[in-house]
């Protein structure tokens, strides 16, 4: 350990060893191929399949678009973790409970990351010593309860059918329940995955580590290579799912009170697109579903989608995921019925 | 896992992924990806995530573990696999690279297909867009996505008298003949991608353009059998645009 630290501050050549250099040197090539490769193959002429083709582009669009989001969420996280004192936290979100939870679901409010950036950021809490059903909370809610989903929800739908209205108190709703349904359990820690949970459990009895940037970039690391082989592969099963599954089937069942609302969950959990804007997207299925779909689709698909399952089988247990998942789509349903009943 | 192979499986994942946006911003074509708004936001992160990920790799690379806070972290690569899953794991993670590599990497990047045009239907709304008024706007201005809402919400090629139209976009020709005209929209990202589509008066068009071949349409509108069609004055074979999703 000492030697460890006294390693640190010097990056200079002579403590590099020749493993190290070697290593440096591979990863300067990989990237140097990569851009190469990329700039000779970007105007080439393949002609693909047509649907492999449209299947590599809406999983290289799932990707390119959810990356800079996933960046800013691993960065919103490490700051968290890293910079921002605990008595700051302390102060500002209650001790305990119902409150504590409805809290830390308006977080979003101040850090407007939508669902791709959330899931770093809500372990980054769980790091922090956030109980699973803190975080939980946090992980559903913040997609929704913030400023962007809610301006464009307002440009798409203004107050017509109480969308808006009911996108913002379902999600809160929705959220809490899970939330709550989560602190009942006796022992959370058994929710989570066994190496995620060891992870947690190691840096909450450990001192904090002090804010360095090389720990800033270790914490990087390692969420990267969390997140992304989960990104990646939850991109690719929209893709193949896109093209593999008609979204017409799903669209055309249209107006019915209960299959229509069934219908949008569907969508909404195979389409994966981001709750920053799904508004737009609910927009154009309006002329044929009724307003209890929509909010179905606008709650259901910020917390949960294929590739957000993906990418939460990080953190949490395939048991845990898959009771979430449906307390998550009970809230949506029942959600929509509501709404179409009282429009 | 805890071991090397996933950090670097991770940063590998992470380098193909900054390499293509990097690349497709330098070559003008993220468009082809994400709708044009985000492209700012989406550099600026990468940079910041460039940043991040040299740091990662020069820690990686220099120091044999991580030192703090994760007590169960430390390479694994000396000691036999502990999990069953191991070889299984690895071989997943390299067929995710791999795939990944082709896919990001290699494959030229390009628009959705017509074909899959052909096999969803077309919206008749124009969602964030929301339908021009034929009073004051100059209608040769219009997108296929205007018109294609403007003819959804019913109107009639009577209503349409005098409206001179000029779009581009890519021809679609269904098995039975009938021809339309079509380009997609995106709001967010590709894969919400929807097409919009107006049908075309097929006897006007020349014999030699196949489904997918990208033209520009002038004409006017008119009844064809009860329904409202563009009825073209010139057909000009073009490139696929810059652009060629509406946005």
């Amino acid at each position: 350990m000492p030697e460890t630290r006294s390693r640190q501050p010097l990056p200079a050549p002579a403590v590099i060893g020749a493993g190290a250099r070697r290593a440096l040197v591979v990863a300067a090539s990989l990237v140097a191929i990569a851009v190469v490769v990329r700039w000779v193959t970007i105007d080439v002429d393949a002609s693909l399949p047509s649907a492999l083709s449209d299947g590599i582009t809406l999983a290289a669009s799932v990707v390119i678009e959810s990356l800079p989001f996933v960046f800013l969420g691993i960065s919103i996280s490490i700051a968290v973790q890293l910079w921002v004192p605990s008595r700051v936290l302390d102060a500002v979100i209650p001790r305990s409970g119902v409150l504590r939870r409805a809290v830390l679901s308006l977080l979003g409010v101040v850090l407007p990351v939508c669902e791709c950036g959330n899931v770093p950021l809500a372990r980054g809490l769980m790091m922090r010593g956030f109980s699973v059903a803190d975080s939980v909370t946090f992980l559903l809610a913040a997609p929704i309860l913030n400023p962007v989903t809610l301006i464009t929800t307002y440009q798409a739908f203004g107050w017509n059918d109480g969308i808006l209205v009911s996108r913002m108190v379902g999600g809160f709703v929705i959220a809490n329940l899970v939330g709550w349904l989560v602190s009942l359990h006796p022992e959370p820690e058994r929710l989570l995955t066994p190496q995620w949970a060891a992870v947690c459990a190691s840096a909450s009895s450990s001192q904090r580590p002090p804010a360095t940037l090389q720990r800033a970039a270790v914490m990087f690391r390692d969420e990267v290579s969390a997140m992304l082989p989960a990104l990646f592969l939850g991109a690719g099963v929209a893709g193949v799912i896109q093209v593999a599954v008609s979204r017409d089937t799903l669209t055309g069942i249209g107006g019915h009170p209960v299959l229509g609302i069934l219908a949008l969950m569907m969508l909404a959990f195979v389409i994966a697109i981001c709750s920053n804007v799904d508004a737009f997207f609910a927009l154009s299925l309006a002329s044929t579903f009724s307003p209890g779909a929509l909010v179905a689709f606008l709650v259901l698909g910020p917390m949960i989608d294929v590739k957000m399952m993906v990418m939460l089988s990080t953190t949490f247990r395939l048991r845990a995921l898959a009771g979430i998942t449906l307390v998550i789509a009970l809230g949506a349903l029942t959600l929509g019925l509501g709404v179409n009943l009282l429009v | 896992m805890s071991d090397a192979v996933s950090r670097w499986a991770g940063l590998v994942l992470c380098g193909i992924g900054l390499v293509a946006t990097f690349v497709l911003a330098a070559a003008g074509d993220l468009a082809l990806y994400i709708h044009p708004r985000y492209v700012v936001f989406t550099v600026v992160l990468s940079v910041v995530g460039a940043g991040l990920f040299a740091a990662a790799v020069w820690v990686t690379a220099t120091r044999r573990d991580d030192g703090h806070g994760h007590g169960d972290e430390h390479d694994h690569e000396h000691h036999a696999p502990r999990r069953r899953g191991y070889t299984l794991s690895i071989a997943t993670t390299g067929a995710l690279v791999i795939v990944s590599g082709l896919a990001l990497l290699v494959a030229p990047p390009t628009t959705l297909s017509a074909e899959r045009a052909l096999l969803i239907e077309s919206a008749v709304d124009g969602g964030d867009v929301s339908r021009p008024s034929l009073i004051g706007n100059d209608p040769t201005r219009f997108s296929i996505r205007d018109w294609a809402s403007i003819l959804g919400s019913g109107a009639t090629a009577a209503d349409l008298v005098g409206q001179q139209a000029e779009v581009t976009g890519f021809l679609l020709i269904d098995d039975d003949g009938a021809v339309r005209v079509g380009r997609y929209a995106v709001t967010c990202c590709t894969v919400d991608a929807q097409l919009f589509a107006v049908p075309v008066v097929a006897a006007d068009l020349p014999t030699d353009l196949r489904s997918g071949d990208w033209v520009h349409l002038s004409g006017t509108f008119t009844d064809d059998d009860g329904a409202t069609h563009l009825d073209p004055v010139t057909v000009d074979a073009v490139e696929e645009p810059d652009d060629p999703y509406l946005s």
